[in-house]
């Protein structure tokens, strides 16, 4: 991306656990956004009535 | 003064795309082999023409070899900025065939908004496009999310590769060469794809009732319009069609998987240790927080949802559609268009910003915004500290670094360029009597590659404001510099010396 730092790192090989373990914590990031979600929606609709 | 590019220059920019151009002619057999399957006749027809057409121009312009196979950034610009015009004009010719679009500006402002992932379209009768073409739409998504350039570098990568590998606005060198860099990319897609599919196929089949085959043309693409942020939707009413929260949530861990980077994606398969701490993980969490109560704040005061359920799934999937930059609704337009205030506002900002750098997402990006308050903030400390005292201006992006005006010059310069792509495109809505909010959404909505629209985008759009929205998609993917370069080597082409 322009004007962005290179970012060039060791490499590895990347591990089957590495992809499952990431596939779940993508699902608990929205999982816990949708709860922040819904908190937040209960507030607004406590603060206008 | 511009040196005007030599036959050697041309040689090497020519067969280069054409490179590119051959191996988007060996992905039309994709959507091919799909027509055959699902018999298909007269798709399957027009598959073969664009197949035909990619190949003769490619290998056309693979006819004259350079002397020498070492790309400067100024060929590799060119050819980035090259192929994201070429490549939607061919992969348009289905469409145009298809009998779908008005004109041939239509098909081709289709095709722009799949390859760059925007999702803006201009089809009509969608509900009854034949399979085939509506998988070619969402395979252009794909296509355009991996970067078509980081398909050719899998395949094979010559001197200079970096060039067309940073043209395309990425620059998450993730392991030493750049080939293997573009391996891992397309290692990540495939276990999505593998675990999307899958996910919403399972979805598609036993919680809406779909028959298989119907299950997997769903799942097929949806997946690809949600991993690749790009917002094509097989049904005109995106995923309202579905009426799933399962569904919804499904294709949500892919949106918010394709707006992640691929450095990110990268640490986290290694451990991700340190994510906590990146301040492009901090940025867009921070981000998406306050674009969220901005918007839920708006819907609620203004009374659009009264119920909790409503408010916090169509706040919620909205928001997260925006600034992930993928563009599904689960609202009908006019509703959508009636979320005025502060919910605008909240969509507006969210779609603006966008995703993370070396994502499928459009927008400013996270880190870019991050490294903006972070200057800012120490320009302040520096102010109201004693004179003489040091202000600490690192920051952590997988490993830490130091914040120095040259990045800071940068990151300003590109932004600056996307809020004027923002007020390009409102100020062309505006000629057309649009009101303000309005055109200014469509604007961001475009330039940010989002795909969301307030019911501006259609195809009885005066053509003008079509060319604009066009503009806006190409340059907001390719982030200015591929951009720029082309128009100033088109220029040295008719003027330098």
């Amino acid at each position: 991306m322009t004007g962005m730092p290179g970012a060039s790192r060791p490499s590895g090989r990347s591990t089957l656990w590495g992809a499952i373990s990431t596939l779940i914590l993508e699902g608990l990031v929205v999982a816990v956004l949708a709860v922040v979600g819904t908190g937040i929606a209960a507030l607004m609709l406590l603060l206008t009535g | 003064m511009l040196i005007r590019p030599t036959a050697e220059d041309l040689r090497l920019i020519g067969c280069n795309l054409g490179r590119v151009l051959v191996v988007v002619a060996g992905t039309g057999l994709v959507p091919l082999a799909w027509a055959l399957v699902a018999g298909e006749s007269a798709p399957a027809a027009s598959f073969l023409v664009m197949i035909g057409a990619f190949g003769t121009l490619g290998f056309a312009l693979m006819l004259r070899p350079p002397h020498t196979d070492q790309l400067e950034w100024s060929h590799g610009m060119v050819v980035v900025g090259l192929t994201w015009l070429i490549v939607p004009a061919l992969g348009a010719i289905p469409l145009v065939l298809s009998g779908h679009y008005g004109s041939f500006i239509d098909p081709y402002f289709d095709a722009m908004s799949g390859l760059t992932t925007t999702g803006l379209t201009l089809i009509q009768d969608l509900d009854h496009l034949a399979t085939s073409l509506n998988f070619w739409r969402h395979l252009l998504h794909f296509l355009g999310g991996q970067g078509i350039v980081i398909a050719v570098l899998s395949v094979f990568a010559g001197g200079g590769a970096m060039t067309l590998y940073y043209g395309e606005a990425r620059d998450d060198r993730i392991l030493p060469s750049v080939r293997s860099t573009a391996r891992f990319i397309w290692l990540v897609s495939a276990v999505h794809a593998v675990v999307g599919i899958t996910a919403l196929g399972v979805v598609g089949r036993f919680v809406l009732g779909f028959r298989p085959g119907r299950a997997v043309f769903h799942s097929v693409t949806i997946f690809m319009a949600a991993f690749d942020t790009g917002g094509f939707a097989p049904q005109s009413t995106s995923l309202a069609y579905y009426h799933s929260g399962v569904f919804e949530a499904a294709s949500a861990v892919l949106m918010v998987a394709g707006a992640l980077s691929f450095g990110l994606h990268f640490a986290l398969w290694r451990g991700g240790r340190k994510v906590g701490t990146n301040l492009e993980v901090r940025t867009i969490l921070a981000t998406f927080l306050g674009t969220l109560l901005l918007t839920m704040g708006g819907l609620a005061g203004a009374g659009i949802y009264q119920s909790l359920s409503g408010l916090s799934r169509q706040g919620f999937f909205q928001v997260l559609s925006a600034h992930t930059g993928t563009g599904f609704a689960t609202v009908p337009t006019a509703e959508l268009a009636s979320w005025g205030g502060l919910a605008f506002a909240g969509m507006a900002i969210a779609m603006a910003l966008g995703g993370m750098g070396s994502s499928t997402a459009g927008g400013v990006k996270s880190l870019r915004v991050g490294l903006t308050v972070k200057a800012l903030s120490a320009q302040v400390r520096q102010i109201l500290l004693p004179e003489g005292a040091v202000i600490s201006t690192r920051y952590s992006h997988h490993g830490w670094r130091q914040l120095n005006p040259g990045l800071v010059q940068a990151v300003m310069g590109v932004s600056l360029l996307y809020v004027a792509l923002y007020l390009l495109g409102a100020g062309a809505g505006l000629i057309y009597q649009l009101p303000l909010q309005s055109a200014l959404f469509e604007s961001v909505s475009a330039g940010a590659n989002v795909g969301l629209s307030v019911g501006i985008t259609e195809p009885s759009m005066p053509v003008f404001l079509k060319l604009t929205y066009l503009f806006q998609m190409w340059a907001g993917r390719l982030e200015f510099v591929a951009v720029f370069s082309l128009i100033g080597f088109m220029f040295a082409l008719a003027r330098g010396k």
